[in-house]
């Protein structure tokens, strides 16, 4: 049985003369391998053997993590990465693998593989992979599908998300503090339900603290279109708007915000780099806050297939590092907000017409603007 | 009813997205011209941004950049110009495998440069006149207030057009993609010609990819041409091959492009008063889309075809009459 785990990146390492032991010093490893393409290549015949042996001891846990893209700098994959990074550290029981630039098409033969090569648990990180792993999930009954951002679940599949847009609402209230011309900018890929409501909880973030405050949103149909990102950055900071937030997979719009000299708000990971002076915060996820009590349950065998989908109060979202010109007292209401919201004094959604809608609603049919937005959300 | 700002930032945005339009747009032309289509742009372009981006953040030198932007288009270029000049294959197959591998070499090697930015190119007012063009209302700051890339890209329109039909090589390219084997004839080196012309395209989707990694967004993005290599491949067509056209074409792609994002400020939809407002209010709606905006460019282009096949008058499309044709000397 061929254990090799037929990735692009192993491909390429397998070409270079360490064929067939890729999948398996990495579990056997017990470490994390960075982002670094030069850790496995030290495997031998021994690793193999060992592998066998521990990954069906019930003592370690194997899992691992698929990712649609490369992980890069800042982005989706790079918070899953740094998550699994935290808890690959963290626990000596756990041995973690990953694969990138998987796209959906192909991403039941690398779980066919990975179960072939004795891993417990495939986290599975993109939308695309939803169908894939639950059809395939009850042919392997005794391995643990968990996928992320999608509404299907088996017996032996959970799904998760976090609740972004309460790290959103958190950007919005210090926008709503930060304004001077009380308009906000936001740019966004495609107007569906996920980008909608972190949209609309910006800005009931923002009116929660400065009521006449209102936003303008921008759609560009694309996920990385940097050029039309500045071109829709430069029509929000030219009509008013001097804080920007945006919902784009680059950072061309906290760039071209601070070039405008309008304060920048995004998501996933830091930009601050990108935003310069002009940084404000971002939304986002903690994976590992997710991540570690569940392979923990996979530990103790106490695991069972739901559906999570926490917010503040678990950490798994939160906000970044403050940009350098933030003043402080804007941060410290920020932080009395974020209490409020905890502690469950003060919702999101209270006094909008989303006020009291179960969880399904808002995860996927939220299709309208809240009070504040001009205009309305275009047809798809 | 929109204000001159609204005007102003429409003008403004027309030019900025036209640039990378025209640059790119010209340099496949003269490919084209000489009888090689490229369909390659996209990755070129994808290899300029990226090795001019790289240059610039080790550097600090963006001159440099798009230097080497130029060259890395270039050398991209050359392996189309290999495969199909030398050794006779397919043009349309190697343009899309360049396209694929210029996209996946630069998300690959472009991985770790995602989160920089760098200063590039800035925007500067020409000298002696550029202050009092400026003040033009709407088209001067969208004209006068740009990156030396932007200024480069208009001066190249009418070089390109003195070169293609004021220069012997200019003509001498053109013969090649009319008729190679006279051309050949009457002395002419085809290959070396096909050779030059295949470069130069390159290197101005080179130039192009350059404009938007190091004066547009000065950011490094995968994939961040995000197909506009192949509204560059389109506007020859929609241009007909003519340099003149080129910047026409590249406006009014532009122009489509800036609608898309600054219209949806605007609310078109008549009153519910009007006549037929219930029947125009969604093709409205539909027309204003900006996905369906999205397409204008390739439906413009899709019509200047169909428009120019109606009214040819004796092969009037004015496609060089040899595009995608290999040619290899007779041995007899």
């Amino acid at each position: 049985m061929s254990k090799q785990i037929l990735t692009r990146r192993d491909a390429l390492k397998a070409a270079g003369g360490t064929a067939g032991i890729l999948g398996l010093a990495g579990c056997s490893g017990g470490s994390s391998e960075g982002s670094s393409d030069s850790t496995e290549t030290s495997g031998s015949t021994e690793t193999a053997g060992s592998t066998a042996t521990t990954s069906s001891s019930g003592e370690e846990v194997n899992a691992a993590f698929i990712y649609q893209a490369e992980v890069g700098d800042v982005g989706w994959d790079r918070a899953h990465e740094d998550a699994r990074q935290i808890v690959t550290e963290e626990y000596d029981w756990l041995n973690t693998e990953f694969s990138e630039a998987v796209a959906p098409g192909d991403v039941q033969r690398v779980i066919e593989q990975y179960i072939s090569s004795g891993m417990d648990v495939i986290f599975g990180t993109t939308f695309g992979y939803m169908d894939p792993m639950a059809n395939m999930a009850p042919d392997y009954p005794d391995t643990i599908f968990e996928h992320c951002s999608g509404f299907r679940t088996e017996e032996n599949m959970g799904r998760y998300y976090g609740r972004l847009y309460q790290a959103r609402y958190l950007c919005g209230v210090a926008a709503g503090l930060l304004t001077e011309s009380n308009q906000l900018g936001y740019v966004a890929a495609f107007p569906i339900p996920e980008l909608i409501r972190q949209i609309n909880a910006f800005v009931e973030g923002a009116r929660s603290v400065n009521p006449d405050v209102t936003a303008e949103i921008r759609w560009t149909n694309a996920w990385v279109d940097p050029p039309a990102v500045t071109q829709a950055v430069n029509a929000l900071t030219s009509n008013g708007a001097d804080v920007i937030n945006n919902h784009q997979t680059t950072t061309a719009a906290t760039q071209t915000a601070a070039e405008n000299e309008a304060w920048a708000f995004t998501y996933t990971t830091s930009m601050a780099e990108a935003g310069g002076d002009y940084y404000g915060n971002s939304a986002v996820f903690n994976w590992e806050e997710f991540y570690g009590p569940t392979l923990e349950a996979i530990h103790e065998g106490a695991w069972g297939s739901d559906a999570y989908w926490d917010g503040l109060d678990a950490g798994v979202v939160g906000l970044g590092d403050w940009g350098p010109q933030i003043p402080d007292d804007v941060i410290s209401e920020v932080e009395t907000v974020q209490e409020e919201l905890v502690s469950g004094d003060r919702t999101v959604w209270q006094d909008t017409q989303f006020e009291g809608e179960s969880d399904s609603f808002l995860f996927s049919e939220m299709q309208s603007y809240v009070e504040g937005i001009n205009g309305e959300v275009p047809s798809s | 009813m929109p204000g001159a700002g609204f005007f102003a930032g429409l003008a403004n945005a027309t030019v900025n997205a036209s640039t990378v339009l025209i640059l790119a747009g010209l340099g496949e032309l003269i490919s084209e011209r000489a009888g090689v289509l490229n369909l390659g742009v996209e990755g070129m372009m994808l290899v300029g941004a990226l090795t001019g981006f790289i240059t610039t953040v080790i550097t600090g030198n963006y001159w440099l950049g798009l230097g080497v932007a130029i060259l890395a288009g270039g050398a991209m270029s050359l392996i189309h110009a290999f495969l199909c000049i030398s050794l006779n294959s397919d043009q349309a197959v190697s343009g899309i495998m360049l396209t694929l591998l210029g996209t996946g070499l630069t998300t690959f090697f472009g991985n770790s440069y995602s989160g920089n930015s760098v200063s590039g190119f800035p925007e500067r007012t020409l000298p002696i006149v550029g202050d009092l063009l400026v003040e033009i209302p709407i088209l001067g700051p969208a004209l006068f207030q740009s990156t030396v890339t932007d200024y480069a890209a208009l001066l190249l329109v009418p070089v390109v057009w003195l070169f293609l039909y004021r220069t012997n090589i200019g003509l001498e390219l053109i013969s090649v993609g009319e008729d190679p084997e006279t051309a050949d004839t009457m002395g002419v080196d085809v290959f070396k010609m096909r050779y030059l012309a295949v470069i130069i395209g390159g290197a101005l989707a080179g130039a192009a990819g350059a404009h938007l990694s190091l004066a547009f967004n000065q950011i490094w993005s995968a994939s961040m041409t995000a197909g506009r290599g192949w509204i560059a491949v389109a506007l020859v067509i929609f241009a007909r091959w003519r340099p003149e056209r080129i910047l026409l074409g590249a406006y009014l792609f532009g122009l489509f492009n800036a609608l898309q994002l600054y219209s949806q400020a605007l609310d078109f939809s008549l009153g519910a008063g009007t006549p037929l407002a219930g029947v125009l209010n969604p093709v409205i709606d539909f027309v204003m889309n900006p996905t369906i905006m999205s397409t204008y460019p390739y439906l413009a282009t899709l019509l200047v075809l169909v428009i120019t096949v109606i009214r040819a008058e004796n092969r009037e499309l004015a496609q060089p009459s040899a595009l995608v044709q290999s040619y290899s000397r007779e041995t007899d």
